[in-house]
């Protein structure tokens, strides 16, 4: 019966066409976001972002006073002062503040050599968000009492623990990490840009980042590492902002036992959507998929074709099923084919452009290609219940439009409030584009986690459930109704 | 100009003698106004009206293209323009009553949105391809615009899309829809 | 104007197939005249060429010295019956006729002057989807006599039609003839057609083989039916 229902949607010359058209579209979108986008330094190639210790691109930029550490070893401080400035906040953008932005960083930190991306373990204050132990960008914890201001990093065999404390007398465990090797040892400061979002005037939203400048006193200090504290700006060396060139310039000052630290960036992992441009054409691709899984239905209903496919197999359940199966497998395998497709292809292009590619991960690329070619199959099955249900196409494509596709432009664009557009995406079958979910949300990057900016309130796999679920609950009504039904 | 009269009065009793039309408004200025209501942004509720009318343009053609109604339309008017002129006509205040509690100018779209329609389906004929393609020159141009890294090429492809801000932009579409539409209807043989 | 039906020098192809080469024939008032050949033979092509839904490649074909899309309020020149009646399944016949006669200003009442006279008065309220085929081709002659044509074109006006159906058909089509109207007939009922028609034309591969009265036809042949399969051999 699968055979039969394949070779009639493979003999229709429309929905052949159809089915190309939407790997035309998908690849084809990959292409042109791909060519479209130019970036260069100068005369020269841009510079990747340092990659992590767990293999994603990460900023590794702040200001480090440090002695090395040879195996075993300690440092503990008290943060006297912690202050900074931001430069023209919002709502009126017109004038340089004092303050912290929430996650500017001062502490101590034992890093593997100051090369960017370096492994390291850190105990740090926060601008509003207390202290915290950090490691590796991309895991951090909270701890210690609230308000303390003395923070300990030990280094025993393999493991550096944070501790922090009110008094220096009394220390709470923030938390243990392994970390083994030659290392540095010191003071961190660290300032990441102040984020704004703004309508960009062309349906959607733009995000800004502003320079900031944190400075932290550190003092009663004691160190079982020796020597001089040496000052360096890892993953500095750009120009420097006015402030820091009119103001206060970003560095070390050591007087009487006490560090004043002053500077900016951050360490913590990189994202952004357009670094991954070959899922561009999915929309597109999507709508193609719609008409063909309409049209295989609801063409029979049309044309009474559906009577002599119940002469064949008089199994009314199992005419659908087969069917569904076939225009979901066939969607599935299409999709699978074209991702691959705009991913090589398109990344070629945009490499080539001079753009960089940020490393996503083998399984993350796994989960997009499977994923994307999974949500488009259950999409198209659910377009399909669709028209079982309904028996005529129009309102059948409509119906799935407007459950898809609306959802996702109304919550990726600034026409609804960023709570609407969010709770479109958990209850709506639009909620499958989580899968597409290309670089998770992390607490401690002050990021605009928004939908607009290719994150979704629900984790890939869950938004691919509740698709299914819409596409495999409509099938169910379809096959209930369709038994009982006169055709 | 006797016929085209006559095309009206025939387009009118067929609009109201079968749910379709009267479905396809009441659906558009329901859902569009609940959306307003609930969301409390006017443009939202209009994504929403938008489809409805567009398919509801698709299909007082298509429609008769599926039914084999075409024939009896064709032979009532063999040169053929007087009723898909009628139709035009019989559209677009159907599609601007959805935009009630909108702007004016949101009516104005509407009816642009359903002869997009209209022309789309003497173009393409199939009403389900039709609405498809339809539906995405209207929602799938604005999802590409967050894709586009070039500044320039996002203003332009934001700037080409049909919506309620261009109403210039979505009166190209349709005039070009309605142009394509209409060479195609008068010149190829009827399915 | 003479109520004629002339086609002259029609070609057609689709692609690499050739539906009418070269078919010429006249239809002449005051008879029925039987058009007749196997499937394909290009009689629907004709047909649809000279009502204007298709277009010839070469050749011209005129009702009433005219074409077709020539015509104001054509379905008062030209009545036809393609396929049984298309119909929205969610339209009442009554309605589907009132929505014709508006189009060809034809006033309201002659609706119901039809369903009467086609027999459907008592299903003109209901919709058309529950419609039968022979419901439907009645409805189709109702649409085609509409504008009381002096011309009538009809596709296998026999579909679906039940015994009793024949017998009205028969004595529609003879009682339209009679009155001096060209009334052209395809059907593949060689046994009525002899009874029917005055004049026959029989084509094959998109010409016309023979055009020729009736009567000639079965003295020459014996019946319509052996000369048909002799014709198109």
């Amino acid at each position: 019966m699968i055979r039969a229902e394949l070779t009639k949607l493979r003999t229709v010359r429309g929905w052949l066409f159809g089915l190309t058209a939407a790997v035309v579209l998908f690849v084809g979108s990959a292409l042109l976001v791909a060519a479209g986008s130019h970036m260069s330094c100068g005369d020269q190639a841009c510079p990747a972002p340092p990659v992590g210790p767990d293999g994603q691109a990460v900023e590794d930029h702040f200001g480090f006073a440090h002695r090395t550490l040879a195996g075993d070893g300690s440092l503990t401080a008290h943060v006297r002062d912690f202050s900074g400035i931001i430069t023209y906040p919002p709502p009126r953008h017109d004038q340089i503040v004092e303050g912290l932005v929430p996650w500017a960083k001062a502490g101590l930190v034992i890093k593997d050599g100051t090369r960017p991306g370096s492994p390291y373990a850190a105990v740090m204050l926060t601008g509003s968000h207390g202290v915290r132990m950090q490691h590796d960008y991309v895991h951090d914890r909270a701890g210690g009492p609230t308000g303390a201001r003395w923070l300990r990093l030990t280094r025993t065999g393999a493991s550096v623990t944070a501790y922090a404390s009110l008094d220096g007398k009394t220390w709470t465990t923030v938390g243990t990490v392994e970390m083994s090797g030659p290392a540095e040892i010191g003071f961190l400061i660290a300032s990441p840009g102040d984020i704004t979002v703004t309508e960009n005037g062309l349906g959607g939203t733009s995000v800004q980042s502003r320079f900031t400048q944190a400075s932290a006193v550190f003092d009663q200090i004691t160190s079982t590492a020796g020597g001089e504290w040496r000052y360096d700006e890892v993953g500095g060396g750009g120009p420097g902002a006015d402030w820091e060139k009119y103001h206060r310039p970003a560095g070390l000052e050591a007087s009487a036992g006490r560090l004043t630290l002053t500077g900016s960036g951050d360490l913590a992992p990189v994202s952004g959507m357009a670094a991954v441009p070959y899922l561009a054409g999915t929309v597109p691709a999507l709508l193609a998929v719609l008409i063909v899984a309409v049209l295989f239905i609801t063409s029979e209903f049309r044309r009474g074709l559906i009577r002599t496919t119940l002469l064949a197999s008089p199994a009314r359940g199992h005419v659908l099923a087969a069917k569904a199966a076939v225009i979901g497998g066939v969607t599935f395998t299409v999709v699978l084919v074209a991702v691959v497709a705009a991913r090589a292809w398109s990344t070629t292009v945009f490499r080539a452009n001079g753009n960089i590619v940020l490393p996503t991960g083998a399984l993350t690329d796994l989960r997009l290609a499977v994923g994307t070619a999974a949500l488009l199959a259950v999409t198209a099955v659910l377009a399909y219940g669709l028209g079982v249900l309904l028996r005529r196409g129009l309102p059948a494509i409509l119906l799935a439009v407007l459950l898809t596709v609306v959802p996702y432009l109304l919550a990726t664009t600034s026409l609804l409030p960023p709570g609407a557009g969010e709770w479109l995406l958990r209850v709506t079958p639009a909620a499958g584009f989580a899968v597409q979910q290309t670089f998770p949300a992390y607490g401690h990057v002050l990021l605009p986690y928004t939908p607009a900016q290719g994150y979704f309130p629900l984790a890939p796999l869950a938004g691919l459930a509740i698709a299914a679920a819409w596409a495999l609950g409509l099938l169910v009504l379809a096959v209930l109704r369709f038994r009982r039904a006169d055709v | 100009m006797t016929d085209a009269a006559a095309a009206l009065r025939a387009e009118w009793t067929k609009a109201r003698t079968v749910p379709d039309l009267p479905l396809a408004i009441l659906l558009a200025l329901v859902g569009t106004t609940s959306v307003n209501v609930l969301t409390g942004q006017p443009s939202a509720g209009l994504q929403l009206g938008q489809a409805v009318i567009a398919v509801a343009g698709v299909q007082i053609l298509a429609g008769e293209y599926s039914t084999g109604l075409i024939h009896p339309t064709m032979l009532a008017f063999p040169t053929r323009w007087p009723a898909l002129l009628a139709k035009a006509v019989l559209l677009i205040p159907g599609a601007a009553v959805t935009a009630i509690g909108n702007r004016p100018r949101d009516a104005v779209y509407l009816g642009l949105i359903a002869l997009l329609g209209l022309g789309t389906a003497a173009l393409i004929r199939n009403a389900v391809t039709a609405a498809g393609v339809v539906l995405t020159v209207l929602f799938v141009l604005p999802t590409m615009v967050r894709w586009m890294p070039d500044p320039d090429w996002a203003t332009f492809l934001y700037r080409a899309s049909p919506s309620p801000g261009h109403l210039a932009t979505t009166a190209a579409w349709t005039a070009a829809a309605l142009l394509l539409g209409t060479i195609t209807l008068l010149t190829r043989r009827v399915s | 104007m003479e109520a004629t039906i002339e086609v002259s020098g029609l070609s057609k192809r689709y692609g690499s197939t050739v539906a009418l080469d070269r078919m010429t024939f006249r239809v002449t008032p005051g008879q029925v005249t039987g058009f007749v050949g196997p499937n394909g033979a290009g009689k629907s092509t004709t047909m649809r060429i000279l009502v204007g839904l298709d277009r010839a490649d070469a050749g011209t074909a005129k009702v009433g010295d005219r074409s077709y899309h020539e015509l104001v309020r054509p379905m008062t020149t030209v009545g036809t019956l393609l396929d049984a009646a298309a119909i929205h399944p969610a339209r009442t016949g009554r309605n589907h006729l009132l929505w014709l006669a508006q189009s060809q200003r034809i006033p309201a009442g002659r609706v119901d002057e039809l369903l009467e006279e086609v027999g459907l008065a008592g299903a003109a309220r209901r919709r058309g989807g529950g419609y039968s085929l022979g419901m439907r081709q009645r409805l189709g002659v109702a649409a085609a006599l509409l504008g009381d044509p002096p011309i009538l074109i009809l596709d296998e006006p026999f579909n679906g039609l039940d015994p009793a159906g024949f017998v009205w058909m028969r004595d529609l089509l003879r009682r339209r003839a009679e009155q001096g109207r060209a009334v052209l007939v395809a059907s593949h009922l060689m046994g009525e057609l002899q009874d029917l028609a005055g004049h026959v034309v029989v084509v094959a591969g998109g010409r016309v083989v023979a055009d020729a009265p009736t009567r000639d036809m079965r003295d020459r042949y014996g019946s319509l039916e052996s000369a048909y399969l002799e014709l198109v051999r």
